[in-house]
């Protein structure tokens, strides 16, 4: 009955607008198409179309198409479309030609059914746009702009330094479709092995790395489907640094009277990679990600002579952290 | 039974007998007697000869008995007096010029050689105003004569610092060090042992006592790496503990005969071979005048200027030293060492070489080149107890006047006489205007010498302020060696500043102990490439945290027998 109600609707608008200019008719391609108040995903939504509906758009605004609906009442209001869930069966200029030709056949069409129709409209029961949002959202607007968290974990493996388990956490939000800036947070550890002779006088010795990179990236993603989403990042972050000297390294000077410790200072950094969204229903994602990330830090060793209390001390210089980061992780979208 | 008894005393009464007449020939053998006066001796056969000017003491006498006695008298000296080189009828000598800070090369340099050429003579090498040369006999004063030419003396001579034998291996505490990577330094240190020679060192190279990668260098003029004559294992021993201690050490084993050849060396250590430390067991006598001055401790301060560590061996004089001022109590111009006793003798083994080098605080100003010069003039007599009485054998009489830049020195030797007894030597006051106060060196003695002052008894360059020098302690029990040369300078700093393990063993050496201050050098300048090698310190430091951890020996505190005490690595 509903559906009865809608087609008569939408006939009736199409009647409508029969000769008007710079009409377009669409025709609902997806499942259940949502109509908003505003050319805005965030629009509330005032009523849904089944596939196949055929419409009269007034004009565009954006990604969405403007077209008359009316609500249960009969009141009928301007609502908007998206562009991606509809066809165009006229497009704008094709009008003229198919008004001359059929104006009283569409008129004659929407005249003889209105009465079936409104029975129709009548003794439909309250439809689809009554049931769970979850099976209407998400098929027909994949392509729509994402904000969402995650977690991830992976491998780190920096350049230099040997590799360790990494794991995070992000926040996305979505400009649009296609933009949106990502932040995260990181942290993997790195096992340093004793620097070559001709470095060893600035670089890190034998010890532990610890790297957290904190993460502003755009995002640029390319909806593929309702279920794939790749996507590249780029940006830039601050890397909170901290490396901790081999207790053996540290026992065997120790041992022969000395005290040492080396430090280092947090960071600038930049980075850029890519990554892939897949979806498990509308709002959850596995997402692997590559990223490689480009930043170097500096800092201070010293040591002490512990019987005639003699200190030496001296810069690490030229610290490269430049980690490739290969992660898996689980986002949950809004 | 009565006669195996009568027999029995017959062997007893025979071996008696055999005693006593033993016992009455003893003192046949040297048995050297105090209290000689000079004027109770014969007098000395050629007391007087004609002096050249610019001859020094030795060569001087050797001219005098050329003219006396022709070629063959002179040499049939040289030969005795094993401190002269020769070469044919050529006598190894330096041609001071009268240029000082003349450089090689310069036009009076090159003068001075052509004219010693032109008198038929050999230039070796030269260095600024010193020109080593091999000089006729025949033609000594013509040469000395020549325009330019200050002084022609014999070179200056260094000694090697091991006791008879040596080895050695350390207990410092060096090993633990070894296996510990470096902190904060690349690591590579240029170790140098400036030695007389090293002989073998591509056989111990072979065996894996020393690395594969030593630099070799010869700065003799004859190019002899092992040294003069059949040459000396002494410097490829000492490079055996460096290795020992700094096993990533790289080895430079450089040698060289005379003062001329040592500056060359010393000049190309700094300039172009840049080693950073020098293990120097070497000591020279009569080269200075026990403050730390002196054409060797000059290349030690230049060495130090350029950062490098100089570790010199104290000496193994502090039983071969007599130090006093001049008395003579019964005015007869000898000094009196005790009462009446005007002779300082000591014991000698038989063919064991004997020498003696006298030095007294007249030296003047030094400029960094040589030394002002002294106007006191003393000399030096040897003799040998006969078995009765002192015979005169050699003097040493170079004319001190103040013209010029004479040195206040004397040196005789070397002898040696076939069978075991005293030698002996005098002092006299051939013209002097004060008392002036003397160091006095022997060699020969294998115990103490007579009057023996232990104190102050450093070789050169163990007295310089820049080095850092090494005494020697038992490597068993830490007992003092006593041989080993004690401070303090005659500027009264204390010295030595380390002592190290002595009496270790060495492939070098074999079964041989390798002994002497020699042996305990090696062991300090090896600590120092060592902890440079690992630490991201400089020298001083080092040097500051080995003194903090030496084994405090002796009197508490720095001394001039142990320094500041036993070389430590361990905290």
């Amino acid at each position: 009955m509903k559906k009865v109600f809608f087609v008569f609707i939408a006939l009736f608008v199409l009647c409508a607008f029969v000769g008007a200019s710079d009409v377009i008719i669409v025709k609902v391609k997806v499942q259940l198409a949502n109509v908003r108040t505003e050319p805005s995903f965030n629009a509330p939504v005032v009523t849904q179309l089944k596939v196949g509906t055929m419409l009269e758009a007034n004009g565009k605004k954006g990604d969405f198409y403007e077209i008359a609906v009316a609500d249960e009442s009969g009141k009928i209001s301007v609502g908007y479309i998206h562009a991606n869930t509809v066809e165009i069966v006229q497009a704008e200029g094709e009008e003229q030609a198919q008004a001359q030709e059929q104006p009283e056949a569409v008129e004659q069409e929407a005249a003889n059914e209105e009465a079936a129709e409104k029975e129709a409209v009548e003794e439909a029961p309250k439809p689809e746009v009554q049931e769970p949002e979850a099976e209407v959202e998400a098929q027909g607007e994949f392509a729509q702009p994402r904000t969402g968290i995650g977690l991830m974990a992976g491998y780190a493996l920096p350049s230099g330094y040997g590799g360790g388990l990494a794991y995070g956490a992000s926040f996305s939000f979505g400009f649009s479709a296609n933009f949106g800036i990502e932040i995260s947070g990181l942290r993997f550890q790195s096992a340093v092995d004793e620097p070559a002779e001709a470095d060893r006088e600035t670089a890190l010795s034998k010890g532990k790395l610890a790297v957290m990179p904190v993460q502003l990236s755009l995002v640029v993603r390319f909806p593929l489907s309702p279920s794939l989403t790749p996507y590249v990042l780029a940006g830039g972050g601050y890397f909170l640094n901290n490396y901790t000297l081999d207790s053996g390294v540290q026992g065997d000077w120790e041992g022969l009277g000395f005290t040492i410790s080396e430090k280092i200072e947090n960071s600038i950094g930049f980075h850029f990679g890519v990554g892939l969204d897949v979806f498990m229903g509308s709002k959850l994602a596995i997402g692997a990600v590559v990223k490689y990330c480009m930043s170097t830090t500096k800092g201070k060793w010293t040591m002490n002579e512990t019987v005639s209390k003699i200190e030496a001390s001296g810069e690490l210089k030229d610290l490269k952290l430049k980690p490739f980061i290969v992660g898996l992780g689980l986002k949950y979208f809004f | 039974m009565t006669n195996i008894t009568k027999r029995n005393k017959r062997v007893l009464l025979t071996v008696i007998a055999c005693a006593a007449a033993l016992t009455a020939f003893l003192p046949l053998k040297a048995r050297v007697q105090d209290g000689w006066r000079i004027a109770d001796l014969p007098p000395l056969a050629d007391q007087s000869h004609p002096v050249h000017p610019k001859l020094d003491g030795a060569l001087n006498r050797v001219y005098n008995l050329y003219l006396a006695k022709g070629l063959s008298g002179a040499k049939e000296l040289v030969a005795q007096r094993g401190m002269i080189d020769m070469e044919g009828d050529m006598i190894r000598a330096v041609a001071v010029g009268r240029t000082r800070g003349l450089r090689t090369g310069d036009f009076g340099a090159a003068q001075i050689k052509f004219g010693i050429l032109r008198l038929g003579g050999r230039v070796e090498t030269s260095y600024n105003e010193l020109v080593q040369c091999l000089v006729p006999i025949n033609a000594l004063a013509a040469i000395a004569d020549l325009p330019g030419i200050d002084l022609l003396r014999l070179p200056l001579k260094p000694r090697p610092l091991a006791a008879t034998v040596s080895e050695g291996v350390a207990k410092t505490g060096a090993d633990t060090w070894q296996s510990v990577n470096p902190y904060k330094t690349p690591g590579e240190v240029k170790v140098c042992i400036l030695d007389l020679g090293f002989n073998g060192y591509q056989s111990r190279v072979s065996e894996g006592e020393l690395p594969s990668g030593v630099t070799a260098r010869s700065f003799r003029s004859d190019g002899l790496i092992g040294g003069s004559g059949t040459g000396t294992v002494h410097g490829t021993a000492c490079a055996e503990i460096v290795y020992d201690m700094a096993p990533d050490a790289n080895l430079y084993l450089v040698n060289f005969g005379t003062e001329v050849e040592h500056h060359s060396a010393v000049d190309w250590l700094i300039n172009t071979a840049k080693v950073n430390v020098i293990s120097y067991s070497v000591g020279w006598t009569n080269a200075g005048d026990g403050n730390g001055t002196g054409p060797i401790n000059e290349d030690v301060k230049k060495a130090s200027q350029a950062g490098i560590i100089w570790v010199s061996a104290s000496g193994n004089y502090a039983e071969d030293h007599w130090e006093g001022t001049f008395r003579d109590t019964d005015s007869d111009k000898w000094h009196n060492f005790s009462g009446s006793d005007e002779i300082l003798g000591w014991y000698v083994p038989a063919y064991y070489y004997v020498a003696a080098w006298l030095s007294w605080d007249d030296f003047g100003t030094w400029s960094g080149t040589d030394y002002s010069g002294s106007n006191q003039n003393y000399d030096l007599n040897l003799y040998i107890w006969n078995g009765s009485s002192w015979a005169y054998v050699d003097k040493s009489d170079y004319v001190q006047n103040g013209i010029g830049n004479d040195w206040p020195t004397e040196a005789v030797g070397y002898w040696y006489s076939s069978s075991s007894t005293y030698w002996g030597i005098s002092i006299k006051k051939t013209s002097a205007t004060r008392n002036c106060k003397f160091d006095l060196f022997t060699m020969g003695n294998t115990k103490a010498i007579e009057y023996n002052v232990p104190g102050g008894s450093l070789s050169s360059p163990a007295d310089s302020a820049e080095s850092v020098t090494v005494g020697a302690a038992d490597f068993l029990n830490d007992a003092y060696a006593t041989y080993s040369s004690r401070g303090p300078t005659n500027d009264n700093r204390i010295k030595p500043d380390f002592c190290a393990p002595t009496r270790v063993s060495t492939e070098s050496y074999g079964t041989t102990a390798f002994s002497g201050t020699s042996s305990s050098t090696p062991h300090v300048a090896g600590a120092f490439a060592l902890l440079k090698g690992k630490l991201p310190y400089s020298f001083a430091q080092i040097n500051t945290i080995l003194q903090g951890r030496a084994l405090d020996l002796g009197t508490a505190g720095k001394d001039n027998q142990f320094g500041i005490g036993r070389l430590k690595l361990t905290k």
